[in-house]
């Protein structure tokens, strides 16, 4: 019965590691997961075992002392201009959340996590613009999205700890069927109808954390992340009669009129991702961390919709010319080109004791610098992003066991990050270019608060 | 405000205050769970759960009942359903296509080891339903296309619940919050660009929208609890708003939309007696179907009168009756296993179709049977499995003289599953 | 803390408050996409007529949906201007936001114009007061007078313009930057040897001032020229600008692929010179371009720098069928531009290939809406 039992643990165990979601990144991995990491720069992936080891290190939640309940609010306000003028790139702002749960399964460290940025007005967007538009890229939409994760972690022998999870993502897929009455003197008399066809389907890639905690003072850690991109398939089927008066078919021009459109487009796209990180305590109450994270940008998808028309129309003699629709040409998506980099960050805490009870205020600081990955605008895209330079702080209050009903920890952390984007200026090559050249520059205000209870 | 309003601090203030509570749950989307029930036990228990839930599944049934749960646990379960409907006329016996459901549950129970009066009160639940193939669905279907459209779309939707359940005193349990609904708004805007190819300015949303929860037990003795669960109309809507004002040719802006997903307001109420190793469940949810305004909307926004189906959709509010019984065998004093059985009786909401309209349904009789083992304090680990069987009664859809032959419709839908646990 | 945790009925009292009006989540469209980056030339949309209103038959009330861009009385994409006789060959100056003044040549409807004319407007599309300007009366400017380019020199509207038969004149307005009088100086001199290519008398100018020189670009036969002056009167030709594109056969072209618009001539130049945000010249011109088979549309090209070739942009930037294909081919031509902060707009020759001749204006950018302030 004992081996039936270890088998079933581990088999639940593992197999729900092989099905734990996580959404990844977008607002997390522009703006940070949680004001304690936000404010060491995102530079925790050695360091993190709270709950925002969900996003940074999945391994790091074997390490949590105890259950803990994390909840806070964000915001991020752009400010990004181009050729002096905002934009008026939305604001990022939603509801964060997360909880870790350790425990010993069969003897063996075990923690089961959870972790939420939710968007205070939308789930997730997908955005595709005309291929010349301008847009800031990086900024503009991707982070309009969910972050949701759940994850596992176990620690094997004491100085490793592995976790993971798959990430989850949906692509949109839609069929639209139209049919009907199409009235040309007045469009919209026109007698239609519709079918829909359309899912949200899963798409799944890997991720994995290690930490290692090679002596009492340093930990180490590797992490990978998959790719991953929000896709939207959209195909419209316009069968009609196009009807040149509201009479019928018998008594005047009547044309059977079909078109059929597909839009495809990638939003959200998260390159691949390697981190490798470290953590070392200076002094029990100083923490210096660092991360390098390589990111596999040379893959981003053009988030361009590609769309197709086909048109059959066979008007009869006497039906106006004017009437008989155009044949466009089908897009030509061009490829973005971004180019790989390497994005070094730094953070340190220092911890500074409050009182005898446990009591505790902790200072952080954090940088990290992000080469743009987009390469000059000469041709016909217009994707606009500058290198960032993101400076950040913040504050964290620990009570411990402030009242009998909270045996545990109350962490109240505070962050705010300033990120400055330098001007760059984007040239094009053709003077018969309809955007032309074009000044880019601007700077990123976010600020968020935690409230954690620690068990 | 209008359930396609505009974003509001109200709006914010439900979430922030949901999450800020002792008692709060979410749940994205509840129609794979409210056909056959949520986890492995209530399935098996005729759906039975607003006084008989246990473990992570009370963050669906009643998420009051989490403060029960005093152990954390990890479970891991897997479902399968499938569809057999028919749509028969005089001339043609018609079996509908309809994808089969698989899906996938995760559920979590987190006891907060809170102290002094709050010591062994609350616990926190979540719970994952995800469909191995869609998160969501949307499948609007011309109204005349034969369909059963309270059953089979409904199998294809994502759930996220989380929940939190607190004890006050010793017999009284509350939970509450809110479940969220995924819909997909947007716009494509189709158009020559600046070099003269065809291109679209595309900006689709998935949104969420929101209902309340309201959920409690009272223990009136230690064999007898009553519960109650109250759940707010959810509305999933796909809308998407297509121009094409650069083909040459004069069309109208689409509104292609339709409600793709929808729960209607429900109350649950049960009572469950528990007599040594048994448990009897015994409920009743009211549906408030009158409010469905129909799968179909025009497609032309300035012609209303068109595009929406012929007679005017209607439905009207059910009581579906259900049972469930529980009965503890022990193994050896390690493990107990749980031998599971249920019934629910599910009157269709929709009238009979005499018009040019095929939005079939009948009444449902559900049969339900299941077995679970659960270890003890040695073993912590647990393995359910659950079936059931859906039977639709026979019904006759009696045409006007303008609507084509009668249509008979019949059909079932069949369910299993098995779910293994943890507790660490 | 604990305050908090005891805070619990009131708390579940804002829940179910909260909740029960908890609604759907419905984000605004994306932004992101303002005062965007432009050179505002093209393509351009035309402005429209968009607002219906219908009775609404549950409630007895009328709705109505769209803007107006354009005044009441208008069609899709038809600037408005009192009656006959039509307007012809615009060229515009900005005088404030929306405010401009449109130089055109007017005449007998279906016959070439006789005389220019003053157009004004402070809403960009309804033309109220109209005043004839410039008439035909010297011998050596023919039969007909037209085309006319406005720009300011000196505190005065200059005005250069073109007969069929007596090549370009100029003319400089006695009220200064009002411009609603005119002393003519008669015609200007071109200079220097003329290319085979110029068959015809110049015709069609466009001048923009840089620098203390006039830079002059003119139509005849059926390409585009250039010329450089110091006085604004005594031009040095330079040559070619700008040559009809190469016919290419439609049969070798992809689907959807429109043959060249412009294979037959180019002509009506619009000229001006801007710096870049990165410090650069542009020399942005607007021309019409027309095909063997007698359609007509806006092209525009480019050049960096005051001296060089034209780069001309694919396809052309204002022309085809009008919106909603309800109307004949706008057989596009003589384009001028009105450029404010943000956007900018065409005033443009739009024929139907019939006898009807009208003046059509269009935006740049095309995502731009420019409500007319009659729409409520």
């Amino acid at each position: 019965m004992r081996a039936l039992a270890t088998l079933a643990g581990v088999a639940t165990a593992v197999s729900t590691l092989a099905i734990s979601t996580a959404a990844l990144a977008g607002p997390a991995e522009t703006y940070g997961f949680l004001s304690r990491s936000t404010a060491m720069g995102g530079a925790v992936s050695a360091d993190a075992t709270d709950v925002s080891a969900n996003f940074y290190n999945p391994a790091g939640l074997a390490s949590a002392p105890g259950v803990r309940i994390d909840i806070g609010y964000m915001r991020a306000n752009a400010s990004l201009r181009m050729n002096g003028k905002d934009n008026a790139v939305d604001a990022v702002h939603g509801l964060v959340f997360g909880l870790v749960a350790p425990g010993k399964l069969l003897g063996m460290p075990f923690a089961f996590g959870v972790a939420l940025h939710l968007p205070d007005d939308r789930v997730f967007r997908v955005r595709a613009l005309d291929q010349q538009q301008p847009r800031w890229e990086i900024y503009d939409n991707r982070p309009q999205r969910l972050f949701f994760g759940a994850h596992l972690a176990i620690q094997p022998v004491k100085w490793l700890e592995i976790g993971g999870g798959l990430v989850f993502l949906a692509a949109t897929r839609a069929r639209l069927d139209i049919t009907g009455d199409l009235s040309l003197s007045d469009a919209a008399t026109s007698r239609l109808r519709h079918e829909v066809d359309a899912d949200l389907t899963s798409i799944r890639y890997p991720q994995l954390g290690l930490r290692l905690k090679p002596t009492d003072r340093l930990r180490l850690s590797a992490v990978y992340r998959g790719e991953f991109q929000l896709t939207l398939d959209i195909e419209a089927r316009l069968a009609v009669q196009a009807k040149l008066r509201d009479s019928s078919c018998a008594t005047t021009l009547c044309v059977p009129f079909f078109t059929y459109l597909t839009t495809s487009s990638v939003n959200a796209f998260l390159p691949r991702q390697v981190v490798l990180g470290g953590s070392y305590d200076l002094t029990p109450d100083v923490t210096l961390d660092a991360d390098v994270t390589w990111i596999q940008w040379s893959s981003y998808k053009s988030p361009m919709s590609a769309v197709t028309a086909q048109t059959k129309f066979d008007p009869p003699p006497g039906f106006p010319a004017s009437l008989t629709p155009e044949k466009p040409a089908p897009t030509v998506v061009l490829p973005p080109n971004f180019q790989n980099r390497v994005v070094p960050r730094i953070g340190v805490e220092a911890r500074l004791p409050l009182s005898p009870k446990g009591h505790s205020l902790a200072l952080r600081g954090g940088y990290f610098y992000e080469r743009s990955p987009v390469p000059p605008q000469s041709g016909g895209t217009n994707f606009v992003d500058a290198d960032r330079h993101a400076f950040s702080v913040g504050t964290g209050l620990k009570l411990h066991a402030p009242f009998t009903e909270m045996p545990g920890d109350i962490h109240f952390d505070l962050h705010a990050q300033w990120s400055y984007l330098p001007e760059r200026v984007f040239t094009k090559d053709s003077p018969a270019d309809p955007i032309g050249d074009y000044r880019a520059s601007g700077q990123i205000w976010s600020f968020g608060t935690t409230l954690g209870l620690a068990f | 405000m209008g359930r396609f309003g505009r974003p509001t601090a109200r709006g914010f203030v439900a979430r922030a205050a949901g999450i800020g509570l002792v008692a709060w749950a979410s749940s994205a989307h509840a129609a794979p769970q409210d056909l056959f029930g949520f986890g492995a036990r209530s399935a098996a228990m005729g759906a039975t759960s607003a006084a008989a839930a246990e473990g992570y599944e009370a963050v669906f049934g009643n998420p009051a009942l989490l403060a029960d749960t005093r152990e954390k646990s990890l479970t891991l379960g897997l479902n399968f359903a499938r569809h057999f409907l028919h749509a028969d006329t005089a001339d043609r016996a018609r079996s509908l296509p309809t994808d089969p459901m698989k899906t996938i549950t995760i559920g979590a129970a987190l006891p907060i080891p809170l102290g002094g009066v709050l010591r062994d009160r609350i616990t926190f639940g979540v719970g994952f339903l995800d469909p191995v193939k869609y998160l969501v669905r949307a499948k609007i279907l011309y109204p005349e296309t034969h369909q059963f459209p309270i059953i089979a779309p409904r199998v294809q939707s994502l759930a996220i619940i989380l929940g939190l359940g607190a004890r006050i005193g010793d017999r009284l349990y509350v939970g509450g919050g809110f479940e969220a609904l995924a819909a997909l708004v947007g716009t494509i805007d189709i158009r020559l660009d600046a070099t003269g190819r065809v291109g679209s300015r595309t900006d689709d949303q998935v949104v969420a929208a929101y209902a309340p929860i309201f959920a409690a037990a009272f223990d009136l003795s230690p064999k007898l609890r009553l519960g109650a669960t109250f759940r707010g109309e959810l509305i999933g809507r796909f809308a998407v708003l297509i121009r094409a004002q650069d083909l040459g040719i004069p069309l109208p802006d689409f509104n292609v939309a339709g409600m793709a997903q929808y729960i209607p307001r429900q109350l649950q109420l049960e009572v469950r007696w528990l007599e040594r190793r048994t448990t009897i469940a015994l409920g009743v949810l009211a549906r408030q179907w009158s409010r469905y305004p129909g799968p179909n909307e025009p497609t032309v926004s300035l012609n209303q009168e068109y595009g929406t189906g012929s007679p005017p959709f209607s439905a009207h509010d059910t009581l579906s009756p259900r049972i469930g019984v529980e009965h503890v065998l022990p193994l050896g004093g390690k493990a107990s296993l749980r031998l599971r059985g249920g019934y629910i009786f599910e009157p269709s909401p929709l009238d009979e179709q005499t018009g040019k309209d095929n939005l079939l349904d009948a009444t449902r009789h559900v049969v339900t049977a299941g077995v679970g083992v659960l270890g003890g304090q040695s073993l912590p680990f647990s393995v359910d499995v659950y079936a059931q069987a859906h039977l639709l009664a026979t019904r006759v859809h009696h045409k006007d003289s303008e609507s084509g032959p009668d249509v008979t419709s019949s059909g079932s839908m069949f369910a299993v599953g098995i779910a293994t646990g943890v507790r660490f | 803390m604990a305050g908090v945790l005891m805070a619990v009925p009131s708390r579940i009292a804002l829940l179910g408050c909260a909740l029960l009006c908890a609604c759907a989540t419905l984000a605004d469209a994306g932004r992101g996409d303002v005062d965007l980056p432009n050179v505002f030339s093209g393509p351009f949309r035309t402005l429209k007529r968009a607002r219906r209103c219908y009775d609404d038959p549950t409630t007895g009330q009328q709705f109505c949906v769209g803007d107006d861009e354009l005044p009441e009385g208008t069609q899709n994409g038809i600037a408005k201007y009192p009656g006959l006789p039509p307007s012809r060959s615009p060229s515009a100056l900005v005088r404030g936001p929306l405010h401009v003044i449109l130089f055109v040549g007017r005449g007998k409807e279906g016959s070439a114009t006789d005389r220019i004319a003053r157009l004004e407007s402070k809403d960009a599309r309804k033309f109220d007061d109209v005043v004839d300007v410039l008439p035909l009366d010297r011998p050596d400017e023919g039969a007909s007078i037209g085309d006319p380019w406005a720009l300011d020199v000196d505190g005065k509207v200059t005005l250069y313009y073109s007969s069929p038969t007596g090549g370009i004149f100029r003319a400089r307005a006695r009220d200064g930057l009002v411009g609603s009088s005119f002393d003519k100086d008669g015609p200007i001199a071109l200079e220097g040897a003329a290319s085979p290519l110029e068959t015809e008398p110049a015709r069609a100018p466009s001048v923009m001032l840089f620098g203390g020189r006039y830079r002059l670009f003119y139509a005849s036969g059926t390409h585009l020229f250039e010329a450089e002056s110091t006085d604004g009167l005594r031009f040095r030709r330079l040559g070619v600008a700008l040559a009809p594109s190469a016919s290419v056969d439609p049969a070798t072209l992809p689907e959807g692929v429109r043959p060249p618009f412009d294979d037959a001539s180019v002509d009506d130049p619009c000229v001006d010179r801007i710096l870049t945000p990165a410090g650069r010249v542009l020399v942005r011109l607007l021309y019409t371009g027309r095909d063997k088979s007698g359609g007509s549309s806006i092209g525009y090209a480019g050049r960096f720098g005051d001296e060089g070739a034209f780069e001309k942009r694919a396809g052309f930037v204002y022309g085809g069928k009008l919106p909603g294909g309800l109307t004949k081919n706008s057989h596009a031509n003589a384009p001028a531009v009105a450029r404010f902060d943000d956007f900018a707009l065409l005033y443009a020759n739009q024929d139907t290939g019939e006898s009807i001749q009208r003046l059509g204006v269009a935006i740049s950018p095309q995502t731009i809406s420019l409500p007319y302030p009659e729409s409520p």
